[in-house]
């Protein structure tokens, strides 16, 4: 049902669509992927904000905006992320079908045109993006960029994520620095964006109700025009484990945060099912080791729990603790991890924890968004499974391989956000 | 049970709704071609509900802030263990939350419903409270609040409620504070919960893959009858003059975060649906990103994309609420109310027609998602309405209804502005 369908369409360019008549809307979405480079990051992230706001079809915003709200309010969005070592910068567009609308229009084909409209006729003056639109989008990125610091939890996973993979050629910000940003120029970024649209690999998504033949052949017959040259994207690429590291950082806040990066191992050659499989039993869910000992057990934390971070192979446990509890948590965050490496492992807790994963797995279908996202994860990978597939894989790993993969798992960093020195108890 | 199939012609949407013989209210919304169910089982007792007593009583009881949420919290906890374990067992996804005027339990599973949906209905019905459990939740939720202490986007919200409201418990957390959560014991959340969890004032909504047969088996199973107990709430006399225009308060944040709230009357059922559908259709036309203002700030660079505007009603209170992230708030919420006088005869028939027909595709959009299908069969429930009463509405509202509106909600003397500044 939401088998996921794929076509090359030449240049670097590939076609993915999964239709479901069960979904009322159909999400267009075009996503421009090239290595990540250090230095040139801010110049690629403030295209898809300018892309947004207006093109040469709708010159202002407002325009633009009552178009959207005229099909019958369409979303539109922005992105910029990473996926390994590349950045991705994301378009896209989701519209009711045309079953839906009140006058029988023909959505679909007018939201694809507009995807399109936005990334190839930008508003140019003389050849460049406007001065005006440059500075009000530099703030746009600096605003994201700054921020990332009022959600505490969040701030503190990407804070740790950066230190960690930082000597390995990770952990970049794919928005750039703020020194890159405010330097921007109009120049600056026309030619980032000319390089985008000849250079980067470009996945097209369609996922809906509708025909996704009207969304290709509106593509297809756009991209036949553009002038490219497609570099390679950024391998897969795993970290590497190293020294195991400490660091402490403050900030006037009332509860810590903890975070503790944790290598699986993991060779770009395997699949990650059994280490995925360790981190739920380790604390991916309300039964989990983390959950029912840190948290429920001995009340140290409000929230532990644990992921693996794809394509890294990278695990996070992340956890809100009071600043006293620093220490408590941490030790028995590393000694449930230290207990399910020496084989500690109920068959409860292995049923549970499939289940889980089956379940997630099975919710992805379900939602337009959640289908794209989960495949676009996966473009790097050699093979590229469906949910249910994957789920199924999940499924088979037992509780030896979870042992083992268990085994393989190594404290890389501990990362504290905490209060002001005096602060601490 | 007698279910009454509710059908949507335009669309050919439907859903059922039945009465079981208990009292419960069920609404069943099958999906077909969807792999998970939602399911959300609630009672209309949420953080404003302080000071009530049972129809039979003579004293009103008034119970410390955070006692819902403190009430759901501890639901989860039994003598076996924790509820939680029992959806583990399935691999269900099991969940819970407290809001203003709610609290509602849910699971969402792609696998065995029917005992999902047993557990689910059992957990609730089976309160289980001791004095040590309460003492050990104090605990985990004090430390809950904590970490919305550190949260600059509750922060400047529950600011905002505080500097709009002046008697109204909605202007307090609803997970209470620290103190007010030190008074909970588990008698006082054994008299909630007899009064509130009783089955005639609570609904149960599941949406996606599903049966109507398949429900109600579980119904006839699971459902223990109780007598019917009434609950009166003693109505907040809330002045409807603001508490205080500005409140601020300093957290580690980059970009100075705001929200202004104007305070408007609360209305109940249909006719506070009504005024909703209204009133976001100004927001939309006058502050949206449609209009002239959001095109202006944005150039200015008074407001970014985080910028948003909201109806915020419930019961007993009502109010338009924006949000976002500005360097100069204060010149934000002057423009705001400068802007109003640009629409003396109000906004044009062009911009009404054009936000209509976005509220009326956002609507249908909604029903792509289960959990959004059952969160707004419940929250239709609560409101006293019907799943597409507005949709039905919006078709029904006319340009001067919503004109006639605009002078009467935007009132600069019922505008409040709160502001979290980089510490």
């Amino acid at each position: 049902m939401e088998k996921q369908m794929s076509v090359d369409l030449g240049a670097g360019v590939v076609f993915h669509w999964i239709t479901d008549p069960r979904f009322k809307s159909n999400r267009l979405s075009i996503h421009f992927v090239l290595p990540m480079e250090v230095a040139r990051r801010a110049d690629r992230a403030i295209l898809p904000y300018l892309w947004v706001k207006r093109c040469q079809t709708y010159p202002d915003m407002t325009s633009l905006s009552c178009r959207l709200a005229e099909l019958y309010g369409a979303g539109l969005g922005a992105k910029v992320d990473k996926l390994g070592q590349n950045q991705v910068l994301s378009l896209a567009i989701t519209g009711l079908d045309d079953r839906f609308t009140l006058e029988g229009e023909a959505m679909l084909t007018q939201c694809a045109q507009l995807l399109l409209d936005l990334v190839q006729q930008p508003y140019l003056e003389d050849g460049l993006f406007s001065a005006e639109d440059v500075e009000t989008e530099k703030q746009t990125l600096s605003d994201l960029i700054q921020a990332k610091i009022n959600d505490k939890r969040r701030y503190a996973t990407l804070r740790a994520t950066e230190l960690l993979l930082k000597e390995q050629g990770g952990g970049l910000d794919p928005l750039g620095t703020l020194e890159q940003v405010q330097a921007l120029t109009p120049e600056q970024v026309t030619a980032a964006y000319h390089q985008v649209l000849k250079e980067s690999r470009i996945h097209l998504f369609f996922v809906g109700c509708g025909n996704p033949e009207t969304a290709r052949e509106v593509f297809q017959n756009a991209i036949a025009g553009w002038d490219r040259d497609p570099k390679p994207a950024a391998p897969l690429h795993r970290y590497r484990a190293g020294e195991n590291r400490r660091v402490v950082e403050r900030m006037d806040v009332t509860q810590s945060k903890l975070v503790l990066c944790l290598s699986s191992g993991l060779t770009e050659e395997e699949d990650p099912f059994a280490a995925q499989m360790a981190s739920v039993v380790l604390g991916g869910t309300p039964s989990s080791k983390l959950f029912l000992n840190v948290r429920e057990r001995l009340s140290l934390c409000y929230y532990c729990s644990c992921q693996l971070a794809l394509p890294s192979g990278v695990l996070l446990v992340s956890s809100g603790v009071e600043h006293q509890n620093v220490a408590a948590a941490h030790d028995e965050i590393l000694r449930q991890l230290s207990l399910l490496q020496q084989g500690e492992l109920t068959q409860q807790e292995l049923d549970q924890a499939q289940k889980a994963v089956l379940n997630s797995y099975r919710t992805v279908g379900d939602s337009l968004s959640a289908l794209e996202n989960y495949y676009m994860q996966r473009i790097l990978n050699p093979v590229i499974r469906s949910p249910q597939e994957e789920a199924q894989l999940l499924g088979q790993i037992t509780a030896e391989q979870i042992i083992q993969a268990a085994q393989r798992i190594q404290p890389q960093l501990c990362y504290t956000l905490t209060g002001p020195e005096k602060e601490e108890g | 049970m007698k279910w009454n199939e509710i059908r949507e012609e335009k669309t050919g949407l439907c859903y059922y709704q039945g009465k079981h013989p208990s009292g419960l209210t069920v609404l069943l919304f099958p999906m077909e071609g969807y792999a998970s169910s939602y399911a959300l089982f609630g009672t209309n007792l949420g953080s404003v509900d302080q000071t009530f007593k049972r129809d039979t009583e003579r004293e009103y009881t008034t119970v410390p802030h955070g006692v819902a949420h403190f009430l759901e919290h501890k639901m989860f906890e039994k003598e076996y263990g924790d509820a939680f374990t029992l959806f583990a067992r399935t691999g269900a996804s099991a969940n819970a939350y407290t809001s203003f005027d709610r609290t509602c339990y849910l699971f969402s599973a792609t696998d065995k419903l029917e005992e999902n949906l047993g557990y689910l209905l059992d957990f609730v019905q089976e309160p289980y409270f001791t004095p040590q459990t309460v003492e050990k939740e104090q605990g985990i939720i004090g430390q809950e609040i904590k970490m919305y202490d550190d949260d600059p986007g509750w922060r400047v919200y529950f600011n905002l409620l505080g500097a709009l409201y002046q008697k109204h418990p909605v202007r307090i957390d609803i997970a209470g504070t620290v103190e007010s959560i030190s008074h909970i014991t588990s008698d006082l959340l054994y008299q909630c919960y007899y009064n509130f969890y009783n089955l005639n004032n609570m609904v149960l909504s599941v949406a996606g893959n599903l049966t109507v047969p398949q429900v109600e088996q579980v119904l006839q199973k699971h459902i223990k009858p109780v007598a019917p107990v009434t609950v009166e709430r003693l109505a907040v006399e809330e002045p409807e003059e603001i508490a205080a225009p500005l409140v601020r308060q300093k957290l580690s944040v980059a970009i100075p975060l705001f929200q202004i709230g104007f305070k408007g009357r609360p209305l109940e059922g249909k006719e506070e649906l009504r005024q909703e559908l209204v009133d976001e259709i100004l927001l939309e036309a006058i502050f949206g990103e449609t209009s002239p203002f959001y095109r202006r700030l944005y150039q200015q660079g008074l407001i970014n994309q985080t910028f948003e505007s909201e109806v915020f009603s419930g019961r007993g209170y009502y109010a338009l609420l924006f949000a976002g992230e500005s360097r100069q708030p204060q010149e934000v919420q002057k423009q705001l109310l400068a802007e109003l006088k640009q629409y003396p005869q109000g906004i044009s028939e062009e911009a009404f027609l054009r936000c209509r027909r976005l509220m009326y595709g956002r609507q249908i959009q909604g029903f792509n998602s289960v959990e959004n299908t059952a969160s707004a069969m419940i929250n239709a429930a609560f409101a006293g309405v019907g799943l597409f009463d507005a949709l039905e509405l919006l078709e029904q509202l006319t340009l001067e209804e919503v004109n006639a509106r605009l002078p009467e909600i935007f009132r600069s003397d019922r505008c409040a502005l709160s502001v979290i500044d980089p510490a």
